[in-house]
């Protein structure tokens, strides 16, 4: 309910930290405690479409839309991901498109990652820390550790049955880029009084789910996304960022012939 | 020229989206009752929560479990007469409702579904169910509601108790993804609006 406000804080902390020109608490790549893959069988990992927006960011701090730029950067971003070499040591699974109920099923879990990523983003790189996620320690010096304990839900079991997958990337990417009132803007702000308005939104999100509990057992977000994913050099980049500290899955044990 | 320089920056500074300071939050543990919202309402949570340092309203308070995005808790304590739910972002162009003189409790749900049409800038908002209830002696109305936002393919779920005496607004809400986190912490919403008193 308080999303939107939600929303303004959490791209208002980005603009904080970028306006006082200090580095936050960046956790960038985490797994979730105790993951490991599962030895000695063979592991499916599927990569759903990339979930790819790009628009302009105007003075105000209104966000639109630019659907020709989310289509260049869409394929940009799809393409990259196909030839990182990251991936295809990993030998992943590309999905295509689904259609009808698999369809629904496929976006609604694409929306829960969303909404799931953007509170790992908050609580886990941002460091705005939730008491609740604390873990107890009887030892008075020890480090303060939370506990990265997000997850979809166990519904994603209907995608590993679907998919055939045990475990599934999810990419967001948002992208907005300040219009030329906003470039005056920065400018006028950098010129009068030193100070910095951020030129635009740069943000991406990449997780994996093990598809049987929903458990998010990897994500990586970076509060200074690079790239310009319009063209294919900058999706490249993107890509490889998103991707920084991806689990690399062990070796796929060869079938033995008879 | 100079004058006009700073004028023309300050308008542009007044223009651009201000900058809150870092949120925080602060544990809400369990089976003790507390104050919420800077009110008189008070509720006895049967597990620990989160709460929200930021106020949406003077007379709001947010609490959740993973963050507000996945399950909230949404407190208003002594809401009067000429007051808004959340606080007004356009008031020019989309004013928020405000709690109008003789509103009574079947009122609510409708006052509720507008606030949250405007402020969610969503025309797909549904509250599917009201009936009497009470928060601890007063009478109230508990409603449950639907909604989705725009650019989101999220269905969300909530469930709300209101409650309005001498036409003082006490109201608490619980959303949520309506794909497993409504459900999974539907029964500790519910526990925290079934111990609400004012």
């Amino acid at each position: 309910m308080i999303r939107n406000l939600l929303r303004a804080v959490s791209g208002a902390i980005v603009a904080v930290c970028l306006i006082a020109g200090a580095a936050p608490a960046v956790a960038g790549s985490v797994q979730r405690d105790g993951f490991a893959y599962p030895q000695g069988q063979p592991i499916k990992i599927v990569v759903f479409r990339p979930d790819v927006r790009v628009g302009s960011l105007r003075v105000g701090g209104l966000d639109e839309p630019n659907a020709d730029w989310t289509a260049a950067a869409r394929t940009n971003i799809q393409t990259a991901m196909e030839s990182s070499p990251q991936m295809r040591e990993a030998n992943l699974t590309f999905l295509g498109e689904f259609e009808g109920e698999q369809a629904d099923m496929v976006n609604e879990n694409r929306g829960l990652f969303e909404a799931v990523a953007g509170a790992m983003f908050q609580h886990v790189t941002m460091g705005d820390r939730l008491p609740t996620k604390l873990v107890a320690s009887t030892d008075p010096n020890a480090k303060k550790q939370y506990r990265i304990d997000w997850s979809l839900g166990p519904q994603t079991d209907r995608l590993r049955e679907v998919t055939g997958g045990d475990y599934a990337l999810f990419f967001f990417t948002h992208d907005s880029y300040g219009d030329a009132g906003r470039k005056v803007a920065q400018l006028l702000m950098a010129g009068l009084f030193g100070a910095y308005v951020p030129a635009g939104v740069h943000i991406g999100y990449a997780a994996m789910i093990d598809l049987k509990t929903g458990d998010v057992v990897w994500f990586n977000t970076d509060l200074a996304m690079g790239g310009d994913p319009r063209d294919a050099e900058g999706a490249q980049k993107r890509v490889s960022q998103l991707l920084a500290g991806f689990p690399k899955p062990p070796v796929q044990p060869t079938a033995v012939q008879p | 020229m100079k004058k006009r320089n700073l004028l023309l920056a300050a308008l542009v500074l007044a223009s651009l989206p201000a900058a809150p300071a870092l949120a925080g939050w602060k544990l809400v543990p369990h089976a003790k009752p507390i104050t919420v919202a800077k009110g008189t309402l008070t509720v006895t949570p049967d597990a620990d929560w989160n709460r929200w340092s930021v106020r949406p309203i003077k007379k709001g308070e947010v609490w959740t479990l993973d963050g507000t995005g996945l399950n909230e808790v949404y407190f208003v304590s002594g809401l009067i007469v000429g007051e808004t739910l959340y606080r007004d972002a356009d008031k020019k162009n989309r004013p928020l409702p405000t709690l109008t003189k003789g509103m009574a409790l079947t009122d609510i749900p409708e006052f509720f579904e507008s606030s949250n049409r405007i402020a969610l800038n969503t025309s797909l908002f549904t509250v599917t169910g009201v009936e009497p209830a009470k928060m601890g002696e007063r009478d109230a109305v508990k409603f449950n509601y639907e909604y989705a936002v725009e650019g989101s393919p999220l269905k969300r779920r909530g469930t709300a108790i209101g409650s309005l005496s001498g036409g003082v607004l006490y109201l608490i809400s619980y959303s949520a993804p309506a794909t497993h986190f409504y459900e999974q912490n539907r029964a500790k919403a519910e526990a925290i609006m079934a111990s609400a008193h004012y």
